[in-house]
């Protein structure tokens, strides 16, 4: 089905023109989410929080822009709201455990990554995301767009509504930043 | 350059290009099943949502108005009550009175 009639289908509530496009798109949102979160029920969760606010606001979107941009814009903030949850219920969590009214929780995350995948990768992963987390929030996008979903500079530019010269600016950056963060890790590692 | 420094380097630059054979997490055959299911919960939640912002007001407003008319209605009854009571006596009173200095009168 072509996009702008794909859209005027959902627009007008089609079950099944809703159902293609979450085939469609289905992969690619949980890919970008994991990109965010690290974990694959997690980034399920907010794909999930994504397709229910396209299902509900799909009737103020504009036939001339293009749905996949739309939709990674969704996918973004709902992966970064997701974040800062986590975040917040962390730090109280952590103020809970400090005045002694911790509910005993299971700290024990599930598994993020691909079982096949080598032990001494996972590791330089889970360094490599946390070094990611602590990035300044556009150079997270643009980053995360750029590895986990492949997309070009245009397409990041636009999910990004910036410019192209900015979005190469911003992975200049984040490069850069990441470099610095982690031979920091790693020669604390050292000592 | 050191030793340690090529080292250092040779990390960061493996932990740089882990990414490049990530693979996609494999998707979830039930994910759009999943999906359709919370959206009707949402929908009926929305159903209840009428239930709870409209009709259980309108339906404890009635229920107060109720409880203050039976109070108010009760309140009046008794108080008629006490003014038929009290105007028996009255009554009562005045008549004893009269057949009293009826009886005096009649004696002298």
């Amino acid at each position: 089905m072509e996009e702008s009639v794909l859209i005027k289908e959902l627009q007008k509530g089609t079950a099944s023109a809703f159902e293609s496009l979450v085939k469609k798109y289905q992969d690619r949102v949980i890919n970008t989410s994991f990109g965010f979160v690290q974990n694959t029920q997690d980034a399920e969760d907010v794909a999930q929080e994504v397709f229910i606010e396209v299902y509900k606001s799909v009737q103020d979107f504009r036939v001339d822009s293009k749905i996949y941009t739309w939709i990674y814009q969704i996918a973004v903030r709902k992966s970064l709201d997701f974040l800062r949850k986590k975040k917040r219920k962390k730090r109280f969590s952590s103020i809970k455990r400090f005045v002694g009214m911790d509910i005993v929780e299971s700290t024990v995350e599930s598994s993020n990554y691909d079982p096949q995948e080598s032990l001494e990768n996972k590791e330089r992963r889970k360094v490599l995301m946390d070094a990611v987390d602590r990035l300044p929030e556009n150079q997270k996008i643009a980053f995360t767009l750029s590895k986990y979903e492949d997309l070009s500079y245009k397409e990041i530019a636009e999910v990004m509504s910036a410019s192209i010269p900015s979005v190469e600016s911003l992975l200049f950056r984040a490069k850069k930043n990441l470099k610095k963060d982690l031979e920091k890790v790693y020669r604390n590692k050292m000592i | 350059m050191s030793r340690n420094q090529n080292d250092l380097n040779k990390k960061v630059a493996e932990t740089l290009n882990s990414l490049d054979n990530w693979e996609r997490p494999n998707s979830n055959p039930y994910f759009f099943t999943k999906l359709n299911e919370r959206i009707q919960a949402d929908k009926e939640e929305k159903q209840s949502g009428f239930f709870s912002t409209w009709l259980q007001p309108a339906l404890f407003t009635l229920l107060v108005f109720f409880n203050v008319y039976t109070v108010y209605n009760f309140t009046y009854e008794q108080n008629t009550e006490e003014t038929e009571i009290s105007a028996y006596i009255d009554l009562f009173q005045s008549e004893s009175e009269t057949n009293s200095e009826d009886y005096l009168s009649f004696d002298q």
